[in-house]
């Protein structure tokens, strides 16, 4: 699970980069904290968005410190905690246990079941401290099951459904509490993750004509200019109920993401119609071990890659 | 609340989107009852501050109901109203308060609002009439029930145009295709097909007034540095496509 909200590089200040890896790597010491060193695979970008909007909404107080890690044994890193990196943290693993059962319920794939597995009782602990969004979690993934279901038997299942329960899990992952801000949030909350969902069928749209696996916009018969219209006007309401909220504090690192970043994936799903560079989710995760330093560091040439 | 929001916020009656959040987080740190523990009116305050910024960044959520006081003021005193002196006998919209230039709902599909034709079936008429008073799962509901093979270019048009308020978008999206396929002459249907574009263009216009360049942007630009480490091996997969995306050691 690698994420779509990603932010755009080139946009941002050395300051914000920083910021943005203190919050990354705070996430990922969190996971690692309660649910052991495989858990930090799970890190994924949109759980950061997620977490940046939540402590600009609510400006907590951060306890930052610096530390090593597995993957960046050599040197200390600073990085940040307090409840609402934690609250993230029990998201993640809430996602990604649903992710894996999907995944092996689906395609059999046996890493999904051993991940799925050792994020079994981290997320019984999960589901005991956040019902709501754990039942929103269940619902969302079964309803989204049975479209697949159906829809592998020749019903028509509208091509809407699937973004629009991805976004319903999404909209109560934003909402920690209730409180003022909740009806906002839930808002921004699915827009976000009817716009995750949308670009990540983009993305894997080859992939899964390949394979016949459902993908909402196979049977849409839509080009690429109208899927890019269609997850445009999704971009477009989730920018709009971004900015409905009040958010001050790193506003400039978050519209990187919702106003370039994730368009950019969105043009490069779309560029070639191919779609595959993304690879698939098991791809994106094993080349996931962190990618807070993509953000750190910035662009590097193509011939730097190993 | 009788004083006007921008009163309560401190900021003059043409503040932009962003002067209005830094405001807000002004009196919101002044006022939050956390870190007021002995004023017994922080929460007070706190909560016309709170009310204060949402009915100004989400004007549409308050006009039913302050509409509905305006009315019952209106009533019970017929001579109060005259002077409009409370900022809630009146309603706002978003683009009242900001114009248009800030908003991406001006000329989306929800704008448009179709006229009954001495053609339409009862059923569109009903759909019609939904459309237009916004109660759009109905309309969706009252087209779904006419039988595929009356389906007319008409009928894609209005399903459209249902689908899209109920936020059935790509549906939406295919049924006004197939409406201007069916009907490519009808003006109605190509300046409807145009509005399911605009979001994607005053999203993009959006960008760029913010000073981002979302077409040159690339996430492809992500590299995933590993520094010296032992698990590497174990995650060194390069998926190297046309744009690169790799793993640097």
């Amino acid at each position: 699970m690698f994420g779509f909200a990603t932010v755009n590089i080139p946009d941002l200040s050395e300051d914000e980069k920083l910021r943005y890896r203190a919050v990354y790597c705070g996430l990922c010491h969190e996971l690692s904290r309660r649910s052991g060193q495989a858990s930090r695979l799970s890190v994924n970008h949109d759980l950061v968005f997620c977490a940046l909007v939540r402590l600009s909404l609510y400006e907590p107080e951060e306890v930052r410190r610096t530390g090593r890690c597995a993957v960046h044994p050599a040197s200390e890193r600073a990085y940040i905690q307090n409840d609402e990196i934690a609250y993230a943290a029990d998201m993640t693993i809430a996602l990604m246990h649903g992710k894996c059962a999907d995944d092996w319920n689906d395609d059999g794939s046996i890493p999904a079941r051993v991940y799925g597995r050792v994020l079994r009782r981290p997320y019984e602990a999960v589901r005991e401290r956040w019902p709501r969004q754990c039942t929103a979690l269940e619902q969302g993934l079964a309803r989204i099951d049975g479209l697949e279901r159906q829809a592998a038997v020749g019903r028509d299942v509208g091509p809407d459904e699937a973004a629009r329960a991805f976004g319903a899990i999404m909209a109560e992952v934003m909402v920690r509490e209730e409180d003022f801000w909740a009806e906002g949030l839930r808002r921004f909350g699915f827009e976000l993750g009817r716009a995750v969902y949308l670009i990540d069928a983009a993305v894997d749209r080859a992939d899964d004509e390949r394979t016949g696996s459902y993908n909402p916009f196979s049977a849409s018969g839509l080009d690429a200019a109208d899927m890019r219209a269609v997850v445009g006007d999704c971009l477009a309401r989730t920018a709009d109920a971004f900015e409905r909220l009040p958010l001050v504090h790193d506003a400039h690192l978050m519209r990187s993401a919702l106003y370039a970043g994730m368009w950019a994936r969105v043009n490069d799903a779309l560029a070639d119609g191919e779609g595959q560079r993304a690879g698939t989710p098991s791809a994106q995760m094993k080349a996931s071990p962190c990618m807070a330093d993509a953000v750190a560091r910035g662009p590097v040439a193509k011939g730097a890659a190993s | 609340m009788n004083r006007s929001p921008y009163e309560v916020l401190g900021v003059s009656k043409d503040a932009t989107p962003d002067e209005i959040k830094k405001a807000y987080r002004k009196k919101a740190r002044e006022n939050h009852p956390d870190l007021n523990p002995d004023d017994p009116h922080a929460e007070e305050r706190m909560n016309e501050v709170n009310e204060a910024y949402d009915r100004l960044m989400n004007p549409e959520k308050y006009a039913a109901s302050d509409h509905r006081r305006a009315q019952a003021q209106q009533a019970s005193d017929p001579f109060s109203a005259a002077g409009g002196a409370s900022w809630t006998a009146q309603t706002y919209t978003w683009d009242d308060i900001f114009g248009g230039g800030f908003s991406y709902g001006a000329a989306d599909p929800r704008s448009i609002h179709p006229e009954p034709s001495a053609e339409d079936t009862p059923e569109m008429r009903t759909a019609i009439d939904a459309i237009n008073a916004a109660r759009y799962p109905q309309a969706v509901a009252v087209l779904d029930g006419v039988r595929r093979r009356d389906r007319t270019a008409r009928w894609y048009y209005l399903a459209a145009l249902a689908n899209y308020g109920a936020g059935n978008t790509m549906l939406a999206f295919e049924q006004i295709k197939r409406a201007v396929q069916m009907d490519p002459g009808n003006d109605d249907y190509r300046w409807a097909l145009g509005a399911f574009e605009q979001p994607t263009r005053q999203y993009q216009q959006q960008a760029a007034q913010r000073g981002f360049n979302p077409s040159a942007a690339s996430w492809a630009e992500l590299c995933v540095g590993l520094t010296v480490c032992n698990v590497a091996a174990n995650f060194c997969i390069s998926a190297t496509g046309a744009h690169g995306f790799a793993l640097c050691l």
